[in-house]
């Protein structure tokens, strides 16, 4: 039966009659249709808000767990260049301090050389002969025997006499004061000498000094690390993520280096290995060769642990000085030892392709073709690959570098993803939200608009002006039960932010 | 420590448990010598050092003449399944290909064609190497003559097998009649898929993609 004919034979009739009906009944239940909305959407949001405060709860946490993390690291690595500045500072002070008896015996005996020579200067020459006395007896005599011949004589020859012996004083001074400029002169070698010890006393003092400096500097990082002051944390930050990237990259052209080695070895594994057997879809030639690399990378880890340079393994990294360095000898060891292996196998790589390629020749070509003298053919491949073979290994020894920054800076560059994806995810889940209240509302105006005669006749009946005290019933009740629809969803919400 | 090594135990026996054979082919190859079908080995040689390039280690490779009853382990030429090591492979590539050069160059015709003698000795064999590939050829004109008192009305059982037919030149009475051709094919084409065998027909031997496994 269709609503057409539902009175029969007037189809206009029964869709008025039906389309009455509905708006009527719509308006009857409009308050139990609009509670039944309301409360299908508090349902909704309340859950959606709880998810969306969950996850951003979650985030903080990964946030706060993320700055743990890199402050920590941080704080590692500025201990880390703490010691290496100490190293440094406890070399310098070893290898300068333990020359200075040597500089200060050297200074020493130069202070004494020169005051020995300084002495030598002030001696007091030898005092002028005793002829004063003669011509003091002759001044003595009277004046007559004063233009006596003989006087005269004598005193002629007292003047030659006076006159030889200044010259021989004179020249005796002379040469007393040459040889002590002589003297003084070569003290000029150990004020020199001096000079030259003393600078270089200061410019370790200065190198010294500078070292100090740096530690004071590493001193005040290390502080900002541990009081986990936001400057601290941005440098950090920055420098992470930056890490995280180069290391990424290494890392990548480090896979390519791999890449290389594994076709290197992998044809000639299948000797050494059975070829028809297979591991998960995988030949067991195959799965060999990539099982001696990543051995390779292992054993060139722990190498790179036992030597100091990396710090990934606490185990070796707190082992006694000794028997780390044993480890890294023995690291060392295998790791030529797995060079060699691989130099072994590029060449018997070189062999089989060489084999094959006469076979396919003897196959094509015959008998002849294959015993043909063949061409005079290079070694510098077969060099090549024995070459690439061993040193392939150690280069990717040094993985281990960017490794550990990876996996360091990682930690740190996952979380911070994985808390952008919380705060996204959360604001997502806080506009659906948003979304399903105003869904909610836009419901419920169809819903009115679907029923607007009764509703329109409501208004009408409202707008009335009041005869009697006492209120219609219908209509006051409706709007009770309007007004109390949107102070409970409210109201509800703020039962839930309590409950939270 | 016990419990390291029974994780290390663990993880052998499972490792253990994952390793698998490659999958292997069996290539059986008859060659009728029958008549004017020998001057058409020469080809067939080719197509054998076609295949001893393209095989595997692990692969199984048999060449067996048809002649007046193949029934017969002395019409196998030459058989062998290739060492897992390469270079022991590539060796036992040499002598085959040298023992089948060595056939070759001293056949001589038989009266008769037992094709399907041949095909029965054929899946024997390929039965025993337990290839995962079966594959038999047969380089033919398809043309079978029995001698007297032979009976190969037998039935074959040909499941999970390939049957090739390669080089199939056509006869005098085929060009005077072509019918004769085509209902041998369709024969031929009607008994191996009825043993539960797939049929193919390679005509241009040039075609590498044709021939490839």
């Amino acid at each position: 039966m269709t609503v057409a004919n539902f009175i029969p034979g007037q189809p206009v009739l029964s869709w008025i009659l039906v389309i009455l009906a509905a708006t009527l009944t719509l308006y009857f239940i409009r308050s139990s249709a609009h509670q039944l909305l309301n409360h299908l959407t508090l349902l909704i949001v309340q859950n959606l808000k709880l998810l969306s405060r969950a996850i951003k709860h979650t985030g903080e946490a990964l946030s706060k767990r993320n700055r743990e993390v890199l402050l920590e690291h941080g704080r590692q690595q500025a201990e880390r260049e703490l010691e290496r500045q100490f190293i440094r500072l406890g070399n310098l002070v070893e290898k300068d301090l333990a020359r200075y008896p040597t500089v200060q015996r050297n200074i020493e005996q130069n202070i004494s050389q020169m005051e020995d020579k300084l002495g030598k200067t002030s001696e007091v020459p030898a005092p002028l002969p005793e002829w004063t006395e003669a011509v003091e007896s002759i001044t003595k005599l009277k004046d007559s025997t004063k233009n006596d011949a003989v006087v005269g004589k004598l005193l002629q020859a007292i003047y030659e006499a006076f006159n030889k012996q200044q010259q021989e004083v004179m020249s005796t001074y002379r040469k007393d004061i040459a040889n002590r400029h002589q003297i003084l002169k070569s003290a000029m070698g150990h004020w020199r000498h001096l000079l030259e010890k003393l600078t270089q006393v200061d410019r370790h003092w200065q190198h010294l000094n500078e070292q100090a400096r740096n530690i004071d500097l590493q001193v005040e990082r290390f502080d900002n690390m541990v009081k986990g002051t936001d400057k601290a944390e941005r440098l950090l930050k920055a420098s992470s993520t930056t890490q995280f990237f180069i290391s990424l990259v290494v890392m990548a052209i480090a896979g390519f280096g791999a890449f290389v080695n594994y076709n290197l070895i992998a044809l000639p594994m299948s000797e050494l290995m059975p070829a028809t057997t297979q591991v998960a879809g995988y030949n067991v030639a195959d799965i060999g060769a990539a099982v001696i690399i990543m051995l390779e990378i292992t054993v060139g880890l722990f190498f790179m642990e036992a030597v100091g340079i990396t710090r990934l393994f606490p185990v070796i990294h707190f082992m006694e000085d000794r028997k780390r360095m044993i480890w890294a000898w023995i690291c060392m060891l295998f790791l030529l030892s797995l060079c060699f292996v691989e130099a072994g196998l590029a060449y018997m790589r070189e062999m089989m392709v060489a084999d094959k390629a006469l076979l396919t020749s003897f196959l094509v070509g015959g008998e002849a073709a294959a015993t043909a003298e063949p061409n005079e053919a290079s070694i510098i491949p077969m060099i090549g690959q024995m070459t690439l073979g061993f040193v392939l290994p150690l280069i990717l020894m040094f993985v281990a570098i960017p490794f550990e920054s990876f996996i360091y800076t990682g930690r740190h560059v996952l979380g911070n993803l994985l808390v952008q994806i919380c705060l996204l995810t959360s604001t997502l889940l806080r506009s659906l939200s948003l979304f399903i209240k105003q869904f909610n509302h836009s419901l419920k105006n169809i819903y009115d608009i679907l029923c607007f005669g009764p509703l329109w006749v409501e208004h009408l009946i409202d707008q009335r002006p009041k005869k009697s005290s006492a209120p219609a019933l219908p209509a006051t009740s409706i709007e009770t039960v309007e007004v109390n629809d949107e102070p409970s969803l409210i109201e509800s919400n703020d039962s839930v932010k309590k409950g939270a | 420590m016990t419990r390291v090594l029974l994780i290390a135990l663990l993880t052998l026996v499972t490792l253990g448990g994952c390793t698998e054979q490659k999958p292997n082919t069996g290539l059986y190859l008859l060659l009728d010598t029958s008549g004017t079908y020998t001057k058409e080995l020469k080809k067939a040689q080719q197509i054998i050092h076609y295949y001893l390039a393209n095989l595997e280690p692990g692969d199984s490779f048999a060449v067996a003449r048809i002649d007046s009853g193949s029934f017969s382990e002395k019409d196998i030429i030459a058989k062998v399944t290739f060492d897992h090591r390469p270079s022991r492979a590539n060796e036992q590539k040499r002598v085959f290909a040298a023992t089948i050069n060595d056939f070759i160059n001293t056949v001589e015709s038989s009266a008769y064609t037992d094709i399907n003698g041949g095909l029965l000795l054929a899946s024997e064999y390929l039965n025993e190497t337990q290839a995962d590939r079966k594959i038999v050829m047969v380089f033919s004109d398809m043309q079978e003559e029995l001698p007297k008192g032979y009976k190969r009305d037998f039935e074959l059982k040909l499941s999970d097998y390939e049957v090739v037919a390669l080089n199939v030149t056509k006869l005098r009475s085929d060009n005077q009649d072509p019918q004769q051709y085509m209902d041998r094919m369709t024969q031929w084409q009607t008994r191996v898929e009825q043993s539960g065998g797939k049929w193919r027909m390679i005509n241009d031997l040039e075609r590498e993609d044709s021939l490839s496994l």
